[in-house]
């Protein structure tokens, strides 16, 4: 316990930017086996998005299209 | 969706600890914010590394009993 993190941490960090779409992301921590990504903007930390904030930001898309199209067919609004 | 919504909604906030942090703090750290990693950084803005609440055994800081 008194060991330094760097003993136990994942120096090959595999970084997003805010321009990186929601599905590459999630692909990544999926290919990857990683649930957390660090977004930086020229190697500067920025934010960091975990695997739940990708689910719950996918699962709302989808929801939000899912009803989209059932109004268009429908026809109620 | 872009990565940059996601920020929108939950914010910009990033919890590092420096390289020399030891690992009993981190665990304070990681309880205290409720989160499940902490990003690694010298300045608090380079990325040197990521470390979260689970670790692979082979990485487990306590020596096994022999």
């Amino acid at each position: 316990m008194s060991e330094q993190v760097t003993a136990i941490y994942t120096a090959d960090v595999h970084t997003v930017t805010p321009e990186t779409g929601l599905e590459e992301v999630a692909r990544m921590m999926t290919e990857r086996r990683v649930r957390h990504a660090p977004v930086t903007v020229d190697g500067g930390l920025r934010g960091i998005v975990s695997i739940g904030d990708v689910v719950k930001s996918r699962i709302g898309e989808l929801e939000t299209e899912r009803a989209a199209l059932t109004d268009y067919i429908t026809g109620t609004r | 969706m872009r990565i940059s919504d996601v920020l929108r909604g939950k914010g910009a906030e990033v919890v590092t600890v420096t390289p020399d942090t030891t690992v009993r703090s981190l665990l304070t750290v990681l309880a205290e914010h409720r989160i499940g990693a902490v990003v690694v950084s010298r300045d608090g803005t380079s990325v040197d590394g990521i470390v979260s609440e689970r670790i692979s055994s082979g990485h487990w800081p306590c020596e096994a009993p022999r």
